[in-house]
């Protein structure tokens, strides 16, 4: 059996098709000649087998390392007897006095468990008939989906017009934080806890927190901690000062 | 912001899981990990199974939701159902497994014991046996793929960056990153399917 060599072309092709980016008509021609060309048939269902395994490789890898999260997670919560309480006390204080430096080194740890817990807050509920807040909700409805950057880009629009408003300084904060950039989190975030009265001001904290965890400032982030109510606040808290 | 409008936005949208699920994003992988784990495994203890049984089927049902998830064949209206789903799957991988022969072999058991499966929208064995045959020889030419062409191939594919992100990344034009996407799914195709031709 010969080997059947692929361009770069044609395995494009057979991967905008499997990947769901070709426009109606491409796709049309390209399921017509699925039909009659058994080479291209073949090709076709050897690349989605190989996609597929990319996927599932890395999928497994993942759910090995959650399961050892949740693991480890119980053999602490198990470990964790009266007498520890002092020894766990007196490693905050012995931190504390070490001072930021030794803090801000703990970079990888902090990612760490920025990754364990950061998911974005679940969004207000989308109104239906009410006009007035609009591009608001529009932009909720985007971030809801998990579409940050159009969100953001609506959000940054009213922004411009409103800067003093406590959800829309949370709500781009948290999406600029699912989106990578936790130094616009930051920034916003600092503006959303300025609101002791907001609804969302243990949630600002909290995800403050979260934010500065990304930036590797540990100090700053348990400051933040320390001032929600929330319950996961509570338990990074405990997590930090193991 | 009335409360009778959430069930409304339930239906008109998938959750926020659900579409993250789709693209692999680590903290709906995770939370869906985290929220399911502990009832498979107090259901698989309960039923004469062992821990690293629990986890193995635990696993192999999440992949299948997973999988029927991003293929649009299991359509989840919000995150209980996605719950639900995996615990059903899992449920009855386990049930199969105990009614199997090579539990059978293990153990005398009476099998009029175990409960019937539950019907469930789409299995995970929906893809043909010449499929997961094929899937398995990829999956194990995938280990024996370079570092660098394994790290790309899992950019684009499961992380599903942009190429713009990842030449960027790679600190090579675009063009270039495409090109070395292609030569690389060459190799994984070479030690898949065509190295061992007789």
């Amino acid at each position: 059996m010969k080997k059947h060599n692929q361009s770069q072309n044609e395995f494009e092709r057979i991967e905008r098709y499997l990947t769901g980016r070709m426009d109606n008509k491409e796709k049309l021609d390209f399921e017509a000649s699925l039909k009659t060309d058994p080479l291209l048939s073949k090709q076709t269902e050897e690349v989605r087998a190989l996609l597929h395994a990319i996927e599932e490789k890395k999928l497994r890898e993942k759910l090995d390392d959650f399961h050892e999260e949740l693991t480890a997670g119980e053999r602490r919560v198990m470990s964790v007897r009266p007498f520890q309480k002092y020894i766990i006390a007196a490693s905050v204080a012995l931190l504390i006095g070490l001072g930021i430096w030794l803090l801000s080194v703990r970079k990888t740890p902090d990612e760490k468990l920025f990754s364990q817990y950061f998911k974005p807050d679940p969004g207000l509920i989308t109104p239906m008939s009410t006009t007035s807040d609009y591009e608001f909700y529009r932009g909720m409805v985007d971030y809801k989906q998990g579409k940050y950057k159009p969100a953001i880009n609506r959000w940054n629009r009213l922004i411009e017009k409103k800067p003093d408003n406590d959800t829309l300084n949370f709500y781009l904060g948290v999406s600029y934080l699912a989106g990578g950039n936790s130094k616009k989190a930051t920034d916003f975030l600092s503006k959303a806890v300025k609101y002791p009265n907001s609804i969302l001001i243990n949630e600002a904290w909290y995800y403050l927190g979260l934010a500065y965890l990304k930036e590797g400032n540990s100090r700053e982030a348990i400051r933040s901690f320390r001032k929600s109510d929330l319950e996961e606040s509570k338990l990074i808290l405990k997590e930090m000062e193991e | 912001m009335a409360k009778a409008t959430t069930s409304l936005y339930q239906n008109t949208f998938t959750s926020p899981l659900v579409e993250a699920l789709k693209v692999n994003e680590e903290w709906a992988l995770r939370t869906l990990y985290k929220d399911n784990y502990g009832k498979v495994e107090s259901l698989i203890l309960r039923n004469s199974g062992t821990i690293e049984e629990a986890k193995d089927i635990f696993q192999e049902a999440f992949i299948s939701a997973w999988r029927n998830i991003k293929d649009n064949k299991f359509l989840p209206e919000n995150n209980g159902a996605v719950n639900g789903y995996l615990y059903t799957i899992a449920k009855n991988k386990w049930m199969d497994y105990l009614r199997s022969p090579e539990y059978k072999k293990k153990v005398s058991y009476n099998s009029s014991n175990i409960a019937e499966p539950v019907h469930l929208p789409a299995d995970a064995k929906d893809d043909s046996d010449e499929f997961n045959k094929k899937l398995s020889v990829a999956m194990e030419a995938f280990e024996k793929l370079g570092e660098a062409c394994k790290n790309l191939l899992i950019k684009f594919y499961f992380e599903k960056k942009s190429m713009k992100e990842i030449a960027e990344e790679l600190q090579m034009d675009a063009a270039s990153a495409r090109n070395k996407k292609y030569r690389c799914m060459q190799v994984l195709r070479e030690l898949a399917f065509e190295k061992n031709i007789k």
